[in-house]
């Protein structure tokens, strides 16, 4: 083997670390584009039988967004392990709401488990998702990242964002009396 | 026997589907298939594992004998202790494959080693067979000075013809890697000297091989067919530049010091080596993307484990990319697409590495 193709092999089969921000995104479709990358669906060099899955950092999954009444309606189930008659027994549904106020970064983590084939590989990419619920990730973490993933949807600009002058100068359909808006 | 006759009586009632094997079971193979066959297997085996246990005692029998040989307790017997052994049939069969023709008296003189003639005139001496004057086997000595000058004069033209590009001291490399022993003795053998040689050792060792090559050769130029002794070489040993990176045949030493003189031969200012990405810095599969630069554009980049590595491999990648010898380089000519007649004898060195520079080798391809 010579020098160039040894180090062409070692950057062909290193794993690469990227970056999602779940602002304000359906944690269903970014878990689509996520699995895609830790299973290395991504890569030419894709094979079932060979592991060539990526790292993915998400961050800020405290503030992502369900469509319509999800967060009343969608349920989250799971067994204690003990009969229904033992005090703590029995099954448990819980809404998304009150599973997101336990731990801000399962919605997300259970969306990326539940759109992964139920085969011996998952918990193998499950372990290169890396969830954060805000902008706050370890150093050692941060420093192996090299690239971002495009969120779903693009993310608006809030009001406040806007610089006065960019308010100023955007085109107005009609003129508001003075007492109309309220600052 | 009432114990048979009542297995008999359970393999009639047993259904096939019981993974049990009984003496009167049927196949689950269609004899049809088998009935040519020299030999029937076992009924009660499919034919699948026992080809396999065949080919896996064939395999353990083969490595025990290698090992012998290795240690020397067991010696591969030559061919010419076989029976129906007839040298000038070999030797007219040898001209005839290679498509060439080898003058009869000087080709015998090629395969004939020193080790031989000494061992022959030992012989003699202890048989006390005549003087030794009277005695006349010449070995290949001088045939492959011959062989091995003109070797070395077709391989340095043809290098400085394909690879113009090229300083002279990667030229002289590949010229030495053309000639070394190494790559002459596998040529040799697979063109089927093995038996043909006469040596003190069977199986010749690797020098005797590619003397007798060198010989070969000494034996076309001395007929004075030096035009077929060229298409002999250009046909079997310019396409040994395939076999690796031709990079890597040239190993330069210091590949940043190399190419901080080209640019200065060039008039270009200093290289810049940046780091164009790094993935995985804190773990053990780390991939650095280095890229040098030269008045802020990009000439050469490459990955490494390592921001040093990295680095280094960048360097040569933009020597090679100078070179015209990276990955999108044409095709070596060989074969068909190789014109003898483009390669003149004794063409003007290549330029040497610490005066390189691209113009000059442009203004030298426009001159020819």
């Amino acid at each position: 083997m010579s020098k160039f193709q040894r180090v062409q092999q070692w950057s062909s089969l290193a794993r690469t670390w990227w970056l999602y921000d779940a602002q304000w995104q359906n944690p269903f479709q970014s878990a689509k584009k996520i699995t895609r990358v830790l299973q290395g669906l991504h890569k030419p060099i894709y094979s079932p039988t060979m592991d060539v899955g990526d790292h993915v950092v998400v961050i800020n999954s405290q503030d992502v967004a369900l469509l319509g009444r999800e967060w009343q309606m969608r349920v989250y189930f799971h067994h204690t392990g003990y009969p229904k008659t033992h005090y703590k027994g029995g099954a448990r549904w819980i809404p998304a709401w009150e599973l997101h106020s336990r731990d801000p970064t399962l919605v997300l983590w259970k969306a990326c488990y539940n759109n992964l084939y139920g085969d011996i590989h998952r918990k193998g990419f499950m372990a290169r998702l890396h969830v954060y619920p805000n902008s706050e990730v370890p150093d050692e973490i941060l420093c192996n990242v090299s690239g971002q993933i495009r969120p779903v949807k693009p993310v608006p600009k809030k009001l406040e964002e806007y610089s006065p002058e960019e308010r100023q100068t955007f085109p107005q359909l009609w003129d508001f009396p003075e007492s109309y808006t309220q600052r | 026997m009432a114990s048979f006759a009542c297995l008999q009586r359970l393999s009639m009632v047993a259904p096939r589907s019981w993974h049990v094997r009984w003496m009167g079971s049927i196949p689950k193979r269609p004899r049809y298939l088998d009935d040519h066959l020299p030999f029937q297997p076992r009924k009660y085996y499919p034919i699948e594992k026992v080809e396999m246990s065949k080919e896996l005692f064939k395999r353990r029998v083969q490595i025990r004998t290698d090992e012998l040989i290795r240690h020397g307790r067991e010696q591969i017997p030559r061919r010419s202790d076989f029976l129906e052994w007839n040298y000038d049939s070999e030797l007219y069969a040898f001209s005839v494959r290679l498509g060439e023709n080898f003058d009869d008296s000087k080709i015998r003189e090629a395969f004939v080693d020193q080790s031989h003639v000494e061992m022959e005139a030992e012989r003699h001496r202890a048989l006390e067979m005549g003087s030794e004057d009277e005695f006349a086997i010449t070995s290949n000595d001088r045939l492959a000075e011959v062989g091995s000058t003109f070797l070395s004069e077709t391989l340095e033209s043809y290098v400085r013809v394909a690879f113009p590009f090229w300083p002279e001291e990667g030229v002289q490399a590949l010229v030495a890697f053309l000639n070394s022993n190494e790559v002459q003795a596998e040529i040799s053998f697979h063109i089927g000297t093995r038996d043909l040689i006469f040596a003190k050792d069977y199986p010749p060792d690797m020098p005797t091989y590619a003397k007798v090559f060198r010989a070969l050769v000494g034996v076309l130029v001395e007929s004075g067919h030096e035009d077929q002794a060229k298409r002999f070489i250009y046909d079997l040993v310019v396409p040994q530049l395939h076999v690796q990176d031709i990079n890597e045949i040239w190993d330069i030493k210091d590949p940043m010091r190399l190419l901080m003189t080209i640019l200065k031969n060039e008039g270009k200012s200093e290289p810049e080596s940046r780091l164009l990405w790094v993935s995985g810095l804190d773990t053990i599969m780390a991939c650095y993307h280095v890229g040098i630069y030269v008045d802020k554009e990009l000439i050469g980049q490459g990955p490494g484990e390592s921001a040093e590595i990295a680095e280094e491999m960048a360097t040569r990648d933009a020597l090679r990319r100078m070179f015209r010898s990276d990955e999108s380089m044409p095709m070596i000519p060989m074969g068909d697409y190789l014109d003898p007649n483009q390669i003149k004898a004794g063409p003007k060195a290549n330029l040497s590495a610490s005066e390189w520079s691209q113009e000059k080798v442009l203004k030298n391809l426009q001159t020819i």
